[in-house]
């Protein structure tokens, strides 16, 4: 697979797919498609789902690639568009989704315990047996970063809401990461 | 605590930092993004307005061959009827020589029985034949042509028939009428000695029309006659143009093959509302267990006759299809359902389609001597422009993707059908009709169509 090591190469490959050079877009889609696949992924429930996010994601991408004006990394960009893609996929999910007003909410604060690491298919499937609208929050708060404000505007939901359905997201995935090192225990004392 | 211990959100996301994994069908996603990507000029035709003017430039220009052909005939018509009047009137122009020929010309007029009734006006004179070519077949010295009343036949070989007793000269006559070694000229010829309107007449006893009468000689039937026959060819070429409305009853035939894998296939997705997964083989119920419903098609048709035989037609028709298949799913219990097991559901996927199909044919037409019954074949392409096609799953958390139906195809056409005259000018007729795409009808990298359609129609026509 050929490297993208330079600025200048990357605003060659750039130009070149703004060009619809089909090697360009080829070399761009060889170098970016594992690590969004794993972001697709991270949004959908099944293998075809987030194949269907990352088809429809790159499509986007090389439509719309002469709007890219290097103000962000590349990287950052594409990762942008798979996100939006797969929040769209589950838009009618999310407008269905109960969110309850947070006056009503009475949640348990979750106690930040510490775990020991796991590999990433290991905390992939955790994360996709959460429901959809757990999923998507958790994802744009845990590991995209996103904050609660950011959030609620994204989704079209209050930040209060945003906060809510994340706590309840991670006190599922603590439970799942609780269970799975208490099997890691009962492996290693047998 | 251990080193490696993180918080929640410090564990996803280093885990997630660098990760990556290999999809399963990354080269077929490939495809579909450069399929999508690397699209070909959209061309003009997929372009509504363009579609729109195309087809209202083809109807005026239609009506306007249509108005020109009108337009022709009538000074065709206008152009005969003043030749008419050159030729000498027979009661104005020839009256002074009617007078002078009655002296000097020998009148005989055979009569057979009541169907041959003579006229016997001042103006129905028989003019004296005189041969043109003597060549010993036709050299008859009676001066006979008669005029029929409007019970005679319209044949003008059993007018000829009915005016010869004697079999030999008859069929001497006759084999000069079938093989005429009358020169072109004769013609002119024949024209200066009788009326136009006295040529249709004996073609069209039906008709009453006065002879004239001058000095020159009477032709022999046997140089008419190719004058006559002539004219029949004239009055065809009056109706040669047509315009009918035809209905189709069609059996359809999507002719469907999947070209991407059949498992897992690309041709199916699911929304995650409901956790349904595909429990069939949905490739394999596309391919081979379709259900196709009857399809109709109504239009119009129009037509002109080119040469003797030959016949250019076109037009313009409507035409519904639709074809469904039933692939089932499964729907697996959800973590925060009551449900226990597995639900089957029966998914009856609906496909629609409506076009308008614009026809350009050529073909042979018979025409019988009864004028009664013709027949007729006919083969070209049309242009199939689509109005609407529509997929429609039973559950609409299921999606189908055929790809995008085009926009224009174009199709083979052969047809053969019976024409029944019921008036020279109006006809019905029983069509068979063929026709065949011929690429499909999809632009998609998971399967190809190309259909075809057999009908059988119904139509009228109206000549002018």
């Amino acid at each position: 697979m050929q490297q993208i090591n330079h600025d200048s190469e990357e605003r060659k490959l750039v130009s070149a797919c703004i060009r619809n050079d089909a090697k360009a877009q080829r070399i761009l889609y060889e170098h970016y498609y594992k690590k969004m696949y794993v972001v697709a992924l991270r949004y959908s429930k099944t293998t075809f789902e987030a194949e269907d996010i990352l088809q429809e994601a790159f499509i986007k991408i090389f439509q719309n690639i002469q709007n890219f004006n290097f103000d962000s990394s590349l990287d950052y960009w594409i990762k942008r568009i798979v996100v939006n893609t797969a929040l769209k996929q589950n838009r009618k999910i999310l407008e269905k989704m109960h969110m309850e007003d947070v006056a009503e909410i009475h949640d348990e604060p979750v106690a930040d315990t510490v775990f020991a690491t796991h590999n990433f298919q290991e905390l992939l499937k955790m994360i996709q047996k959460l429901s959809t609208g757990y999923q998507v929050i958790f994802n744009l708060y845990a590991i995209e970063g996103y904050k609660h404000s950011e959030i609620a505007e994204m989704l079209g939901i209050s930040e209060g809401t945003s906060k809510s359905q994340y706590a309840r997201a991670k006190a599922q995935i603590q439970k799942m990461l609780e269970k799975e090192e208490e099997k890691i225990r009962i492996n290693q004392t047998a | 605590m251990k080193p490696q211990d993180k918080n929640i959100e410090d564990l996803f996301r280093s885990a997630f930092e660098n990760a990556s994994l290999e999809p399963p069908r990354k080269e077929e996603m490939w495809t579909h993004i450069q399929s999508a990507v690397q699209k070909p000029p959209v061309s003009l035709w997929r372009t509504k307005r363009f579609r729109v003017s195309s087809i209202a430039a083809s109807i005026a220009l239609l009506i306007g061959l249509l108005y020109y052909s009108y337009q022709d005939n009538a000074v065709s018509s206008a152009d005969k009827k003043s030749n008419e009047s050159v030729v000498s009137s027979p009661s104005v122009e020839n009256q002074a020589s009617l007078d002078e020929q009655a002296l000097t010309e020998k009148n005989t007029l055979l009569k057979k029985g009541n169907e041959n009734e003579l006229k016997t006006e001042k103006n129905n004179k028989v003019e004296k034949k005189q041969d043109f070519e003597s060549d010993g077949k036709s050299d008859r010295n009676d001066n006979d042509i008669v005029l029929k009343s409007k019970s005679a036949k319209s044949n003008s070989n059993d007018v000829l028939k009915d005016e010869f007793e004697n079999e030999s000269e008859l069929s001497a006559l006759l084999e000069n009428i079938d093989n005429p070694t009358t020169p072109k000229d004769e013609k002119t010829l024949a024209k200066t000695y009788l009326e136009v309107k006295e040529i249709i007449s004996i073609a069209n006893p039906k008709i009453i029309v006065p002879f004239a009468l001058d000095k020159q000689p009477v032709l022999q039937l046997v140089k008419v006659a190719p004058v006559v026959l002539q004219t029949d060819k004239d009055e065809k070429a009056e109706n040669e143009w047509w315009i009918g409305f035809t209905g189709f009853y069609n059996h359809y035939t999507p002719n469907i093959t999947v070209t991407s894998p059949d498992l897992p296939t690309s041709l199916l997705k699911f929304s995650t509302t409901r956790n349904f997964t595909d429990c069939t083989n949905v490739a394999k119920a596309i391919r081979d267990d379709i259900q196709v419903s009857p399809s109709i098609s109504v239009g119009i048709d129009i037509g002109k006759l080119v040469g003797k035989n030959w016949f250019f037609r076109s037009g313009i028709s409507f035409t519904n299809f639709r074809y469904s298949f039933n692939s089932p799913i499964l729907e697996k219990p959800s973590a925060s359902s009551a449900q226990s097991r597995a639900i089957r559901y029966e998914n009856v996927t609906s496909n629609t389609t409506s076009q308008i199909v614009i026809p350009v044919q050529f073909g042979y037409q018979s025409f019988s001597k009864s004028n009664l019954l013709d027949w007729f074949v006919a083969g070209g392409f049309t242009s199939d422009i689509l109005l609407n096609n529509s997929l429609t799953p039973t559950y609409s958390e299921v999606t189908y993707d055929f790809g995008t139906y085009k926009s224009l195809n174009i199709s083979f056409t052969g047809s053969a059908g019976v024409l029944y005259h019921v008036t020279p000018k109006f006809s019905t007729l029983l069509e068979l009709n063929y026709r065949r795409t011929t690429s499909s009808v999809y632009d998609s990298p998971n399967l190809t169509s190309q259909p075809h359609w057999i009908g059988v129609g119904l139509g009228a026509r109206l000549k002018f």
